[in-house]
């Protein structure tokens, strides 16, 4: 029985339309005009190659995206996040922790799979951790987390993460039953990224060193860079687009209470701006760095770079960061509230998100994966 | 008026290509369409449903009768209707178009959910392969839509 679907009233393929999450509008979208101009009634439906995931509502089921393309917030069903931290991004994937039962997974929001890790009770203390009391099932236990390569490609990945107390490393491999501590050689670990086949690991003391994790059995570290005295900024460590890393450091002001001014308090933080630099193998040093038609993010999320000019809602030598002021936050009368935009060009730092309700938990950026 | 099973009497439908199929008042006026006949008192014998062919009104009063069963739970209705819905596209095609036009909501929630399986998860060139629809778009328009949401069509 031949049938046209096209004849269908376009009243019924709305409803149609409407059973579809966000991946599938996108597609949906793109196979006739028909479609397309059903699509276009509700939303514009631009999703940028890089959105913010907005902090999850306590005990809601709704997952939302800002994307910078129209400025609209994209909202899907998403239970998967629902009571869940969020203190990572990697090819699409965020690590998430379960607050009650301190569950470890890896989610991709746009496809909805998750990978399950170990969970909290699967570490073993660092010794760096001098007797510190933290409590063993408090998701904060993890400042951030990384991914060696895309899970949805290969399962031969590895997971990383910076304990929050004690800033040393621990990793593990799908179908582990645990975390392995990384010994730590320099000084507090604040980023660390895949690249080049090795983990790269940044100190705020200026240090550089690599993990070879090629046998996880016998993780060798070399050290690229001894501590220094440069000044203790928040280091980020990016892979531009082409192929160089980048120490992006953060200048963080905690401004003084003004008078008249209750809501300001010790606890209070901005961001003032950025510097760039980017790795010189040969030399081993730092030396500026241009980010020339490109943009860079920053937050929990592994450093993220975009081509500006296939991308025009990125802007050129602009960083783009969100709160990840673990130390802080929680204290600040403004909530996870230092998100903006900095340019390299006049040294400017913008909201791009303005006006944002008050969030308690961080938002972080991530690179939608369909796979 | 009443629509109990007790009372309900038999109801005369007589489809587009003429067939006429006796059902039950109660199962048949799960059809709003009928419904509103019933109660307005303007139900013809037959009553004459021009859309919808009479392979067509099995189909859908098969689902009215297993909907219009109280002593059915809603596990067993669950699974009755995802084998209900395992149809050719012909078939889909005209229940969801007999659906709309007897206006049975429940009936038309459970095709465009079908439809829209059909969906999911596919790029769309096997979108227009399923349902043999023709790409109209513009070079540009298409580059556009490429452009507008790259990342969605790796």
């Amino acid at each position: 029985m031949d049938v046209l679907w096209l004849n269908l009233p376009t009243s019924l393929w709305w409803l149609i339309f409407h059973r579809l999450d966000l991946l599938d509008r996108l597609r949906f979208r793109a196979v006739c005009l028909l479609f397309r101009s059903i699509a276009s009634q509700t939303q514009p439906l631009r999703l940028s190659p890089v959105l913010l995931l907005l902090p999850p509502t306590k005990d809601s089921d709704t997952g939302e995206f800002f994307s910078l393309a129209d400025h609209h917030t994209y909202k899907t069903h998403l239970p998967q996040l629902r009571n869940k931290w969020v203190c990572g991004s990697s090819f699409g994937w965020v690590f998430t922790i379960d607050f009650k039962s301190g569950e470890i997974s890896l989610l991709n929001p746009i496809t909805k799979a998750q990978i399950s890790l170990p969970p909290l009770p699967a570490f073993t203390d660092p010794p760096e951790l001098e007797g510190e009391e933290f409590e063993r099932n408090d998701v904060w236990f993890i400042e951030k987390a990384t991914i060696s390569k895309d899970p949805s490609t290969s399962s031969d990945f590895i997971v990383m993460v910076i304990f929050t107390y004690a800033w040393v490393l621990a990793f593990c491999k799908p179908g582990d039953g645990k975390w392995t501590n990384l010994k730590r050689v320099e000084g507090p670990c604040e980023d660390v990224v895949y690249y080049k086949d090795k983990f790269y690991a940044m100190t705020n003391w200026g240090a550089l060193v690599t993990w070879d994790l090629s046998d996880v059995n016998d993780p060798k570290e070399t050290v690229i860079l001894s501590e220094n005295e440069e000044p203790p900024l928040r280091p980020y460590l990016v892979v531009s687009n082409r192929g160089e890393l980048f120490r992006v450091c953060r200048n963080v002001e905690r401004d003084e209470k003004e008078e008249g001014d209750e809501l300001r308090d010790e606890n209070y933080y901005r961001t003032l701006g950025f510097v760039n630099f980017k790795l010189d193998e040969e030399n081993k040093r730092w030396v500026l760095g241009c980010i020339c038609e490109q943009a860079f993010f920053v937050g929990h999320n592994r450093g993220i770079c975009m081509w500006t000019k296939e991308h025009p809602e990125f802007r050129e030598r602009c960083v783009y960061f969100t709160d990840d002021n673990a130390e802080r936050y929680f204290e600040n009368p403004y909530g996870c509230n230092d998100v903006g935009v900095f340019n390299l060009d006049d040294g400017s730092v913008e909201k791009f998100y303005p006006n944002h309700p008050f969030w308690t938990n961080p938002c972080i950026w991530f690179t939608p994966n369909p796979r | 008026m009443s629509l109990s099973p007790s009372t309900s009497k038999m109801l005369s439908l007589k489809s587009s290509d003429g067939k006429v199929l006796e059902v039950e008042e109660h199962v048949a006026v799960l059809c709003e369409t009928i419904k509103s006949l019933v109660e307005d008192g303007c139900a013809d014998s037959p009553i004459p449903l021009a859309n919808v062919d009479g392979a067509t009104l099995g189909n859908v009063m098969e689902w009215c009768k297993k909907h219009a069963d109280q002593k059915a739970s809603a596990d067993d209705l669950e699974d009755w209707d995802a084998e209900f819905v395992e149809r050719d596209q012909g078939e889909l095609y005209h229940l969801i178009m007999a659906a709309n036009y007897l206006n049975i909501k429940g009936l038309l929630d459970l095709i465009c959910q079908k439809v829209a399986d059909m969906i999911k998860g596919k790029h769309p060139e096997k979108i227009r392969e399923i349902f043999n629809i023709e790409n109209d778009f513009t070079p540009e328009q298409q580059e556009q839509i490429r452009k507008d949401n790259s990342w969605a069509f790796e």
